[in-house]
């Protein structure tokens, strides 16, 4: 479980986030919302421990990740996956060598072991084969899915994902939310995803936050399809039906 | 959070030639190689007609535990023996229902480093060298046509970026160069006065130190650094652009990418090198002469008198014009290999370093040819 508490980020005089709460459950697929520029990213750079939180906290599993306590910090990267917005997957090294990435250091796996893993995740995203293959003989979408195989490689209880959407064709788009859900049923992970992407977020979220430029902080929170028909803030309306009519007054 | 702790049993149980095999505990990453050893002793010592596999005793597993067993179950049924999950929780057939076995079996599509034979890489070698001479070559006449195209059109030059890149090669590197130089200086007048000083010949280090530091050592130190700071600089900035599309964009915009990327890189080295040469020269005499007034005895006046004598307007003329070639050479290699680069992050690196080796290496070429040429000329 997440919970994020009365969370406030600056950057020098600018205040990007205000008192931010909300909670993230087990097993959900959890999507962060909003226009460009609304803190988005931020808020998901808060919560994998890239920045610090001007103020505020932020609980993951039991984990202070806000409290200086390097320790713990480090338990908690390696109990999370990241899968980022290019999939950042490192241009030198061939697919099987990113995937193992965060099995290194594992002196107790031998190499037959990790190859064994290493196929079998690239398989979980349909990229059996390309073991051998450098990042940039790879189309953006197969990038984003061995991205997704390095982040789900030491079985994480949680994934979050930085705009997963964005850049892919609407079949590639698709068939990522299809992984994606399969991965949540399958292993019961906990997702917490940013993203605008409209189609996207209506196929896999179980609960949406929408972030607000000039609130700094939610301004609706819950199951998409019912804020797409019944929220009354013009925001919301606007953002959920792709239209500028709630934005005219 | 996972809970790191903890271990598993595998219970064995043979009866009738049916094995049960009792897993509890954890079946994950963590415990896979144990259990994995566990089961290929199993293997080699019992020859069951039917395996179980009673998962209730099972806490926690993991996709890479779910492989592990749905491994034992293809093997088993490879074998011909008859094999069943017992007791098997939903989140396991959730997690098992997940992989692709078939995965594990599919060859790479690519063969990882294949093994060459010693001429297969000089082949390749030879081939790449070719090619890379090509590149240069028409980068080369690329350039020469944008230059030509410059001094036909002066205005069509990008002045701005020409004094951005005049002050990032000649003003920032200023301090570098001088010294540097100022320790070349104090070096060869240090090193050339004891072998002078047999001689009684030490007043000859001040001519030693200014025929160097005009002729040779000026333009060749001013050039290395250039090649180092304002060669790899260069190389990386387009390397960067070739990556981010920018420099396609420039392309489709109608922008003829040489022109617009390189040729205020070449315009402002070729004007701003002879000058830090002319300042490496100077503090390079410097260096000298704070070793001949302090250390040798020799007076400031009579340093300076055979300082200037030691050089004629001929070597100074030939060490600008040789600045000028040096700066042409080191910023127009630096702008080919940035255009070079292909793929990602790593190709920038490799693009930067061959940028300055190749630098370096025609810089080198360059001064032995102008060696040959001007003492002919002279």
């Amino acid at each position: 479980m997440i919970v994020v508490e009365n969370l406030t980020m600056k950057f020098g005089d600018d205040i990007i986030l205000q008192d931010v709460s909300f909670e993230v459950f087990q097993g959900e697929i959890f999507v962060i919302v909003g226009v460009s520029g609304c803190g988005k990213s931020t808020l998901l750079k808060n919560m994998i421990g890239l920045y610090k939180p001007t103020a505020g906290r932020i609980m993951i599993e039991g984990i202070d990740i806000t409290a200086d306590d390097e320790v713990a910090l480090n338990r908690f990267r390696r109990a999370i996956g990241v899968l980022f917005q290019a999939g950042a997957l490192i241009g030198s090294m061939s697919l099987a060598d990113n995937v193992a990435l965060p099995l290194m250091g594992r002196r107790s796996m031998s190499p037959d072991t990790v190859d064994r893993i290493v196929k079998m995740k690239l398989g979980m995203v349909n990229l059996a084969g390309y073991e051998n293959h450098l990042p940039l003989e790879l189309s953006g979408g197969m990038k984003k899915r061995a991205g997704l195989a390095r982040a789900m490689a030491m079985d994480p209880t949680i994934l979050f994902f930085d705009e997963p959407n964005t850049g892919l064709d609407p079949v590639t788009s698709a068939e990522l939310d299809v992984t994606v859900k399969a991965i949540n049923r399958g292993m019961g992970t906990t997702m917490v995803i940013v993203s605008h992407d409209l189609a996207s977020i209506m196929s896999v979220a179980h609960r949406v936050i929408m972030l607000d430029k000039s609130q700094k902080g939610i301004i609706a929170e819950g199951d998409p399809l019912d804020l797409k028909e019944n929220s009354k803030d013009p925001k919301v309306v606007s953002f959920f039906n792709r239209s500028l009519e709630g934005l005219k007054t | 959070m996972k809970d790191q702790s903890g271990d598993y049993t595998l219970n064995i149980e043979e009866r009738n030639r049916l094995v049960t095999l009792s897993f509890s505990g954890r079946i994950d990453l963590e415990t896979m190689e144990s259990v994995n050893s566990r089961l290929d002793a199993f293997w080699e010592s019992s020859h069951p007609a039917e395996i179980a596999a009673d998962l209730s005793g099972v806490k926690y597993m993991d996709s890479a535990g779910a492989m592990l067993l749905l491994q034992l179950e293809e093997k088993a049924k490879d074998i011909g023996i008859s094999f069943q999950f017992l007791h098997e929780k939903e989140e396991f057939k959730g997690i098992m229902n997940l992989l692709d076995m078939e995965a594990l079996h599919i060859p790479p599509l690519i063969s990882e480093g294949d093994q060459k034979g010693f001429f297969e890489l000089l082949g390749e070698a030879a081939q790449r060298g070719y090619d890379d001479f090509i590149r240069v070559m028409t980068f080369i006449g690329e350039l020469l046509t944008a230059m030509m195209h410059s001094l036909r059109h002066p205005l069509a030059v990008r002045w701005a970026a020409v004094f951005f890149y005049m002050k990032r090669v000649g003003v920032d590197g200023l301090p570098i160069v001088s010294l540097i130089s100022l320790l070349v200086g104090v070096i060869i007048a240090f090193m050339s006065s004891l072998q002078l000083k047999q001689f009684g010949a030490t007043t000859y280090v001040a001519a030693l130190v200014g025929f160097a530091m005009v002729r040779e050592l000026g333009p060749l130190m001013t050039a290395i650094i250039v090649a180092g700071r304002s060669g790899s600089a260069f190389s990386a900035e387009i390397g960067s652009m070739m990556i981010n599309e920018e420099v396609d964009a420039l392309t489709t915009m109608g922008f003829d990418p040489v022109r617009f990327l390189a040729i205020p890189k070449v315009l402002a080295s070729i004007l701003v090198v002879p000058l830090l040469t002319i300042y490496s020269a100077f503090f390079g005499i410097v260096g000298g002469l704070m070793v001949g007034v302090l250390g040798l005895d020799l007076t400031v006046h009579s340093f300076i008198k055979q300082t200037m004598e030691s050089f004629k307007v001929f070597d100074v003329v030939s060490s600008l014009i040789k600045a000028a070639v040096f700066a042409m050479l080191i910023s127009g290699i630096a702008c080919q290999r940035g255009f070079q680069v292909r793929g990602g992050a790593e190709a920038v690196g490799a693009a930067t370093t061959s940028a300055v080796v190749a630098g370096i290496f025609l810089i080198v070429l360059a001064n032995s040819a102008f060696a040959i040429i001007l003492y002919y000329i002279h």
